[in-house]
């Protein structure tokens, strides 16, 4: 470690900073000073100061009074709000502000060919998958935001500053991000990552700094018991997901020995009025277990449902059944038609035998329900935002009478608005007696929400964790066996 | 929530008719007698209908138990619609076996502890005369009025010094109006008193309100809208509030399915 040692030197010094908005001071920092060579992990609750310190840092706010001292470091920094044009391209936000030109004789003009070129190496440097002539708008908010990232590290500062990036991000995002930055840091730079989110981010931060009330309370080596009190602290702390007292009842579903492709032999169960998520780290196989379930592909096994077996060998079984499967994205929508067809779209005998009037009914009842208004019904599925086109599909379900809810990645792409209104959905349904199955990436909302956590690897159950040890940090550690 | 859409369909039908065959329901909505009666049934038991011979009928006061009765004149006496019943339902689903709770006045707040019935060994609190009575009466809760004058428009009383001497797991409190600039707001000033007391001996503070409170304004601050983590409210209440909630780590609780 001598060599890491040497690569640190003083790289930010503040002394005697003050600010203030109208009387409060939010900020006051007598003396502190920032290394280069490590990555500082910036914690602290809302209104603790965290942005601010960060905005003065950068130079974007400048404090009442005092000092900060870059030692002539150059920085970046990415804003918790987006900072993207949002109707640009992306090769265009790669280089706004320092486009690319070409001149000849006194005559010089943009080098939009030499400008693709560049954004096409930059993002194959980092193994980023984004078409580059996409318009920013039409990229998941998750994204855009490690383009932005990626395009501050390209301006090759030697700081850079992220404020509370995680927000959108799933695990393999935030893998992505945190590998990203440890190459530039390695490099003997230094970042600081601002976060209330610590289950994932954690690997790779060397140093934990404090805030509280405007004030800085600790600078920690961030050794793994320091981190693991952190985290069990902010952990505790956590209640946007809603979570009702329901009680369960065995008996809804009973899985033995399932196996396809590339899952081999799992059992499980389900209960009435339970939810249960499934994670897992990249290739683990973990949505192949819901689609098995929905008779989306082969398998061989057993599925129990409410005490007797069922053979399920189309989604159509299924659907009679009662198991239903919500995807990501366009998955299950039929995107040409209109918002009422798709809900009367599952093909069960209840609706079949129906009369149209009756079904426009019902249909209309279930939209209502979820807060589809009605000129959102009578148009087109494909004008709907994520969120709304998830409820149309929950409302088709709801027709069909399903009892057990797959959801793959149910919050991907959700606005914060709609997630709320997702939460509530889960929380009646488990009421209701349905069963609820969540595979997801959202680490923090699996710890919100389910009352059982499955981990899987490589297609195969590696843990359970039950609600009272179910926390970030437990499921973290079980995906990665430390 | 399965057949609901079902049940509300004949519950509109009998409102309607006052009293439907099951032979009709059964044509109109396509299913068997079987069915048709087993939701009479249901709704037989919400006390919404009578069944006859062949048929049901609406309620109308006739045939009611007691109890029943008097929610009945409370829900009429105050006011009280379907929707602030259910935010109320919905509000009682977060209280747990044993819990002490504080419960306020008002048409939530009587609508909230009609809903306490289906709950097993609480202790409530109240500062509100109608809800002590109503509990004393139809509950075997231990309940705890806490004295002083009783205000002539809202039934609550003046006294809160007999609140220090509780520790209260879960406390509901309504607001008037709810804004991002002055946060919660309510009309009387010895709501905001108590709110302060509520503060300091409960454990969890909710806030109970219906969607068009959001973006209304009450007189008197009562507490900043970052400082209450849970909020139990209608499905409607405006996104922006969502996102505001969800982004400052507060729960929101609504019922989005109509499940009885």
């Amino acid at each position: 470690m001598i060599g890491v040692l040497s690569m640190n030197r003083v790289g930010i010094t503040l002394s005697g900073l003050i600010k203030k908005y109208n009387v409060n001071i939010v900020l006051e920092v007598p003396e502190k000073s920032f290394d280069t060579g490590y990555i500082y992990g910036l914690i602290g609750t809302n209104g603790s100061g965290k942005t601010t310190l960060l905005e003065i840092i950068n130079g974007s706010v400048i404090a009442d009074e005092g000092e900060v001292n870059l030692h002539d470091l150059k920085t970046e920094m990415v804003y918790h709000e987006n900072g993207l044009f949002q109707d640009l391209k992306v090769y265009e936000n790669i280089f706004v502000g320092r486009e690319l030109k070409k001149s000849m004789l006194g005559v010089s003009w943009l080098d939009w060919k030499g400008m693709l070129r560049a954004s096409e190496s930059l993002l194959a440097k980092h193994n980023l998958d984004i078409p580059i002539k996409a318009t920013i708008k039409d990229l998941p908010l998750s994204v855009q935001k490690l383009l932005e990232v990626i395009i501050a590290l390209s301006k090759e500062p030697d700081l850079l500053i992220i404020d509370e990036p995680l927000t959108y991000f799933d695990i393999s995002q935030i893998t992505f991000l945190n590998r990203a930055i440890k190459q530039y840091v390695d490099q003997g730079n230094m970042a600081i990552y601002s976060s209330h989110r610590w289950g994932e981010i954690y690997q790779v931060v060397d140093r934990i700094v404090t805030m509280r009330d405007g004030h800085i309370v600790s600078d920690e080596v961030a050794t793994p018991e320091v981190l693991r009190g952190f985290l069990e602290f902010s952990e505790r702390d956590n209640h946007k997901y809603t979570k009702r007292t329901i009680p369960l009842w065995p008996g809804l579903l009973q899985v033995k020995e399932l196996r396809t492709k590339h899952i081999g032999k799992i059992d499980f169960s389900l209960h009435k009025g339970e939810i249960l998520g499934i994670v897992g780290l990249k290739n683990a196989y973990k949505s192949e277990i819901g689609k098995a379930l929905f008779g989306a592909i082969h398998y061989e096994g057993h599925i129990i449902l409410e005490g007797s077996e069922k053979r399920i060998r189309t989604t159509a079984n299924a659907v009679e059944e009662g198991i239903c499967y919500i995807g990501i994205g366009d998955e299950g929508v039929f995107v040409e038609d209109s918002v009422i067809n798709n809900v009367i779209s599952a093909n069960v005998p209840r609706i079949r035998k129906l009369r149209r009037s009756a079904k426009q009914l019902i249909s209309k009842y279930y939209l209502d329900m979820l807060n589809v208004s009605s000129d959102q019904m009578n148009g087109s599925i494909n004008q709907l935002s994520a969120g709304y086109k998830q409820k149309v599909l929950l409302a088709k379900w709801f027709f069909s009478k399903s009892k057990i809810f797959i959801f793959n990645k149910p919050t991907a792409n959700l606005d914060a608005a709609s997630k709320v209104d997702i939460y509530n959905v889960f929380a009646d349904l488990a009421e209701s007696g349905a069963g609820i199955i969540i595979v997801s990436n959202d680490l923090e909302e699996v710890a919100g929400l389910c009352d059982r956590v499955l981990i899987v690897e490589s297609g195969g159950i590696k843990k359970v964790i039950d609600r009272k040890d179910l926390t970030v940090y437990s499921m973290v550690e079980a995906m990665q066996n430390w | 929530m399965f057949g609901i859409e079902r049940l509300q369909a004949i519950r509109e039908l009998i409102k309607e008719k006052k009293s439907v065959e099951v032979v009709y329901l059964g044509k109109e909505l396509d299913v068997s007698e079987v069915t048709i009666r087993r939701d009479l049934d249901k709704l037989e038991k919400e006390g919404f209908i009578a069944k006859t011979y062949g048929g049901a009928i609406l309620i109308e006061d006739t045939m009611l138990s007691g109890q029943r009765k008097y929610d009945i004149m409370l829900e009429q006496e105050h006011n009280i619609s379907d929707d602030v019943i259910r935010v109320a339902k919905t509000a009682s689903k977060l209280i747990d076996t044993g819990d002490t709770v504080f419960i306020s006045g008002g048409d939530l707040g009587m609508a909230l502890a009609m809903a306490l019935k289906e709950k097993d060994d609480l202790i409530v609190v109240t500062n509100n005369i109608e809800v002590a009575i109503y509990l004393y009466k139809y509950s075997d809760f231990k309940t705890i009025f806490i004295g002083g004058e009783i205000d002539r428009h809202t039934g609550n009383v003046t006294e809160m010094d007999q609140l220090d001497e509780l520790l209260i797991e879960k406390a509901f409190v309504t607001a008037e109006g709810i804004d991002d600039v002055f946060g919660y707001t309510v009309n009387e000033k010895n709501d905001v008193r108590l709110y302060k007391k509520l503060r300091s001996v409960s454990r969890n503070l909710i806030v109970l309100c219906m969607a068009d409170a959001f973006g209304r304004r009450g007189l008197v601050k009562m507490a900043p809208l970052d400082t209450i983590e849970f909020v139990v409210t209608e499905k409607n209440l405006p996104d922006s509030f969502k996102r505001y909630y969800f982004e400052h780590n507060i729960t929101v609780h609504t019922s989005i399915l109509n499940i009885d």
